[in-house]
């Protein structure tokens, strides 16, 4: 399954500058596991030791929230595209 | 050099903060440099309500101490980013408050003790009774490894902002 994954530029530092990467994964773990088997800096960016992603980053498949979705066992499909970005939050 | 802000993006942020008040305003600059610097200024949706009420335990504090950029502005955002735009400047308004860079400002602006968006400057607007009382600029200093006031000129309407 050929998937699109856009990377926003907090996150390229870890993709050796790369903002679109494209990853053969059936669901999001997958994908998650073979963005970190490619880029070493991408481990302990995007999820936790236990697998979950990080409160401040965003995973998106098509543009809908994987929190809606099924979460990191949200399925991938060909031509899917996929972004992984930071919240960006704040306040008093 | 170009302005920070312009004239009239610091009147739309700051109509922005008064709009919104009693909650918190946030948006963003977006700039694309090349023969002419073409300026974007994106306002947009604090979901922080939304997020405290599906789960107030992950997020305690509702939009009037808090923001969060909704998912379809992040998404924009990114949209953006692959055309070739920065983020040059993230803002929000702090509601009865001063215009300080909080600790949860400060956390949050990083990703693994690096700023997320280094070549931003974020502005805090306070606002008091809805009106706007102050204005002040925040940017990554490399050197101290922090976040660090800088000054926010107003000239003729528009915003300097130089950190050294």
């Amino acid at each position: 399954m050929a998937v699109s994954v856009y990377i926003p530029t907090p996150f390229r530092r870890a993709t050796a500058n790369a903002a679109r990467v494209d990853v053969d994964a059936a669901d999001v773990k997958e994908l998650l596991d073979t963005l970190e088997g490619r880029f070493e800096g991408f481990r302990g960016l995007v999820r936790d030791a236990a697998g979950q992603p990080h409160h401040h980053v965003n995973l998106y498949v098509n543009g809908e929230e994987i929190g809606a979705l099924q979460g990191v066992a949200t399925r991938l499909k060909d031509g899917d595209e996929v972004s992984i970005i930071p919240a960006l939050a704040g306040g008093a | 050099m170009t302005p920070l802000l312009t004239a009239a993006e610091l009147e739309a942020i700051q109509r922005h903060a008064r709009a919104d008040y009693p909650a918190e305003a946030c948006g963003v600059l977006l700039v694309r440099s090349g023969s002419g610097e073409e300026r974007r200024l994106l306002p947009c949706r604090n979901i922080q309500d939304e997020l405290h009420a599906q789960d107030p335990a992950r997020f305690p504090r509702s939009s009037r101490t808090a923001y969060y950029i909704a998912h379809a502005d992040l998404l924009e955002i990114g949209k953006r980013e692959g055309e070739g735009f920065e983020v040059r400047v993230i803002y929000h308004s702090h509601v009865d408050a001063g215009a300080y860079f909080s600790e949860t400002d400060r956390r949050n602006a990083l990703v693994d003790g690096s700023p997320a968006y280094p070549q931003a400057t974020y502005v805090v607007v306070a606002v008091a009774d809805g009106r706007v009382t102050e204005s002040r600029a925040h940017r990554f200093s490399p050197e101290g490894q922090d976040f660090v006031e800088i000054p926010f000129v107003v000239d003729k309407g528009s915003v300097r902002a130089e950190s050294r």
